[in-house]
């Protein structure tokens, strides 16, 4: 699948360590022409058991959780918690440009595995450790997955209609949120190094990069207000999710070049024809007049019909789409976005390139996940192990 | 070397969210990130929504009724626009006139990096599109982020929670009987995700340029970097044909999993039990009431299977305790447990104070007021941040006069015509 040019990273090598929130962090490295390589415990990686699953059937080359974070990696087994398997470890960072980890905090310390121990081995070493809550500070030893992230940073009190409880974001966006701040900090790292030579570690907090998304400090320290959630709804009006004849379409007149322009669309009723309605805020105060005629307006056409009306004249809107839609989609079909890839087990099947698009250096997806301990073999040889090797290895529960 | 991205220098054209936050995070590593703006277009950053005269409740002013010369560059100096420009410069330069144009030619001469977040065309009527910038220098890297990108809705307007809509994640962000009007589409999530995933890819070309001497143009669009952080439902879809529905705060493996009403108007807590062990040592926590017992709880599959009856249960003890309380004690016996963290909790958090997570800053109206720190941290090459937002045009002496080495008299007469305004 990969063309002739050269990739963005391709003199990197990664080992990636992630199980849970950092996965991303390799695989977004991987799509920019990293050698990703995961290393998974004998049993294979807890995301193995991870579901949804082909056909709904378990398995541990089944789990299209572990097929999507770990398109583009190669992948290897091995036993840190035995003494050789750690040997086997320090040997692979001597010829590592990164390491990601996202084990709670003080766990690789634990095994002498942390920085000072293999920055000793491999001073250009760039090390990023995700945690819930970072390397240090009252929390750190806090317990974090997805939803406690979620919840801890300030985004899940905002998200979620105002007459319900809060709802975490769908697909654990906590973790792929400091999966790709991880990202950019390896990246910036990496460039750092090739002015000073020297490696160095990246302590990134889930806590710290979800408080950022939340903006909540801020509208606090301004406003001594502590949020909310409002559904769909903006502080505008219409300015929400309205239902149609084929499904739901998101509209937002916010400017008042927005408003003249909604008002033209819907045949400038006579009751919306003050000057009055120009403004904003006191559009989202009449919501329960203006609604009803949006409603009335939106029901009688698609969602197509609506967002040509809307955006012919300039005013935000968007159908509310499903994955269905988005196959179905002019604009992502025309853009190639959705490939083909081949996976032994999952077969055939849909993927997304890589999201950015760079004339000189493509991010193309090059190879499919790893099956369990699918590159043992060649990259246990570059440390000079043979077949036979390996086989004692095996025997020996290290790979 | 100090910082990592010491000596780069980017022109940011960007508004709203996601390209401020991309620009901020070049800043944070030492680039001299220069915006470029106009008196004559303010932006939704300056002068949207959440600018001085439209923070919220507050209703915005439309930009033909400003009276440009009379405009109070104090006043543009919003809150939202200091969290995610601070520790860049500012210059005012109208790109509307061709003279103005030429200036900014001259700028890219002398950059590294030029980021923008308009839908196509506005470039490109410019005559900025990368070909245009690539004659005046080589190895720019061009940087666009559009909510769609080029293709059949190139032209769409769109704001970041249309591409909520747009992308899938409204679909899924709900309970499960939360009808699809009311699902979640008022957040700023996508904004963030496709900033990040810029920054990322820009210090990527910047890393490729220093090996093979090439600049480039990268797009990325802001709905497939939404796209591309739902993978897992659209994987479901793509292989088993299935449409994911919402499911809440539960999970399909795990139980107890979800999100509990707490003491006071609106309070909540997360709890996310995900072993036997972890299930044992809640009980302990909770101090063993007679239902942690029963038979039936005693497997992930019983507990899953009683799940209504279980939340309950559990209901009934997080009902007593504030959000922070069960966190406190749940997380003291290791169990997975949070408070459900609202803006002013945020702001009183623990650990992001102890960290020194939050910076503070001086506004010409606010005075002071706090915001988010940098989400990451380098143990080596970030640049301390000088807790400070430029008012529009700060740099215009710097930029125009010492880097371009424009006259004075020159600059003079520019203001006077509105060019550099």
């Amino acid at each position: 699948m990969s063309g002739g040019d050269p990739s963005l990273l391709d003199d990197v090598r990664v080992l990636d360590l992630a199980e849970d929130r950092g996965q991303y962090a390799g695989k977004f490295l991987a799509d920019l022409g990293a050698d990703v390589i995961k290393i998974e415990a004998p049993l294979g990686s807890k995301a193995r058991k991870t579901g949804p699953f082909k056909d709904d059937l378990p398995g541990l080359e089944n789990s299209l959780y572990f097929i999507y974070y770990n398109t583009n990696k190669r992948g290897i087994t091995l036993n840190l918690n035995t003494t050789v398997g750690r040997d086997l470890f320090k040997q692979l960072i001597k010829r590592a440009d990164v390491l990601i980890e996202d084990s709670d905090a003080g766990t690789m310390e634990s095994m002498n595995l942390g920085y000072p121990a293999l920055c000793e081995i491999n001073q250009y070493l760039i090390m990023a450790s995700i945690t819930g809550f970072g390397q240090n500070g009252p929390y750190r030893d806090y317990q974090a997955p997805d939803i406690v992230s979620f919840a801890a940073g300030g985004l899940m009190y905002i998200s979620g209609a105002e007459n319900e409880p809060p709802v975490v974001a769908p697909c654990e966006q906590a973790y792929h949120a400091s999966s790709l701040m991880a990202a950019f900090g390896i990246i910036s790292a990496l460039y750092l190094r090739l002015n000073t030579g020297k490696g160095q570690f990246l302590d990134i907090s889930t806590h710290e990069v979800l408080a950022s998304f939340s903006q909540g400090i801020m509208r606090y320290s301004v406003t001594a207000g502590s949020g909310g959630r409002t559904g769909s709804q903006f502080f505008a009006a219409p300015a929400r999710i309205y239902p149609c004849k084929d499904g739901y379409v998101h509209l937002l007149v916010f400017y008042p070049g927005h408003w003249r322009s909604f008002l033209d669309m819907i045949g400038n009723p006579e009751i919306l024809s003050d000057k009055a309605w120009y403004d904003a805020t006191f559009r989202a105060k009449n919501r329960d007049l203006i609604d009803p005629i949006t409603i009335e307006f939106t029901s009688k056409h698609t969602r197509a019909e609506i967002t040509d009306l809307c955006q012919s004249r300039g005013i935000p809107c968007t159908p509310v789409n499903t994955p269905a839609d988005i196959c179905d989609d002019p604009h992502f079909i025309a853009r190639d976005y959705i490939i083909e890839i081949e996976h032994p087990a999952a077969g055939m099947h849909s993927y997304f390139a890589p999201a950015p698009d760079f004339t000189e250096s493509p991010a193309v997806i090059r190879r499919p996940a790893p099956l369990l301990g699918q590159h043992n073999q060649e990259i246990y040889a570059e440390l000079g192990y043979c077949d036979q090797d390996l086989i004692q290895f095996k025997a020996d529960g290290i790979i | 070397m100090k910082w990592a991205l010491e000596g780069i220098r980017v022109i940011d054209l960007t508004d709203s969210i996601v390209g401020p936050f991309t620009t901020m995070l070049l800043a944070g590593c030492g680039a001299e990130v220069i915006r470029v703006e106009s008196r004559m277009h303010l932006g939704f950053r300056r002068n949207g929504p959440w600018g001085p005269w439209g923070s919220e409740g507050i209703p915005q002013i439309p930009e033909e009724m400003i009276d440009f010369d009379e405009v109070d560059i104090n006043l543009l100096v919003g809150p939202t626009y200091a969290e995610l420009n601070h520790d860049k410069l500012s210059i005012t330069l109208n790109l509307a006139r061709s003279e103005g144009r030429e200036i900014f030619k001259r700028l890219v001469k002398i950059s590294d990096v030029v980021v923008e977040n308009f839908s196509h065309g506005v470039m490109q009527k410019w005559g900025f599109d990368y070909p245009d910038l690539r004659k005046i220098r080589e190895d720019i890297i061009d940087v666009t982020i559009p909510a769609l990108g080029k293709g059949p809705a190139e032209k769409w307007s769109t704001w970041g929670m249309n591409l909520l809509s747009y992308s899938g994640f409204t679909y899924f962000w709900g309970h499960p009987d939360t009808p699809v009007t009311e699902r979640m589409a008022s957040g700023f999530h996508g904004d963030y995700i496709a900033g990040t995933e810029a920054a990322a890819a820009i210090l990527a070309a910047l890393y490729f340029r220093a090996r093979t001497g090439k600049g480039q143009h990268i797009e990325i669009s802001q709905a497939e970097a939404t796209v591309s952080v739902l993978g897992l439902a659209y994987l479901d879809y793509f292989v088993n044909r299935r449409i994911s529905q919402p499911v809440g705060n539960r999970h399909p493996q795990f139980a107890p999993y979800n999100c509990y009403p707490c003491r006071g108007d609106d309070r909540w807590c997360v709890i996310a039990v995900r072993s036997e062990d972890e299930w044992q040592r809640f009980c302990r926590a909770i101090d063993q009431p007679s239902w942690t017992g029963e038979e039936k709880y005693q497997t992930m599959e019983g507990r899953l299977e009683h799940i209504a009856e279980l939340d309950e249960h559990i209901a009934e003890w997080t009902r007593k305790h504030s959000p922070h309380q069960v966190m406190k004690i749940l997380q003291s016996f290791k169990v997975p447990a949070a408070a459900v963290q609202n803006y002013e909790d945020l702001f009183y958090d623990l650990q992001l104070r102890q960290r020194g997570f939050i910076l503070e800053q001086n506004l010409p109206r606010l005075g002071r007021i706090e915001v988010s720190g940098a989400p990451l941290r380098l143990s080596s090459g970030q640049k301390i941040p000088e807790h400070r937002t430029a008012i529009l045009g700060e740099h215009n002496n710097y930029v125009f006069s010492h880097l371009l080495g424009m006259q004075e008299e020159e600059i003079k007469r520019l203001e006077k015509d509105r060019i550099i305004f």
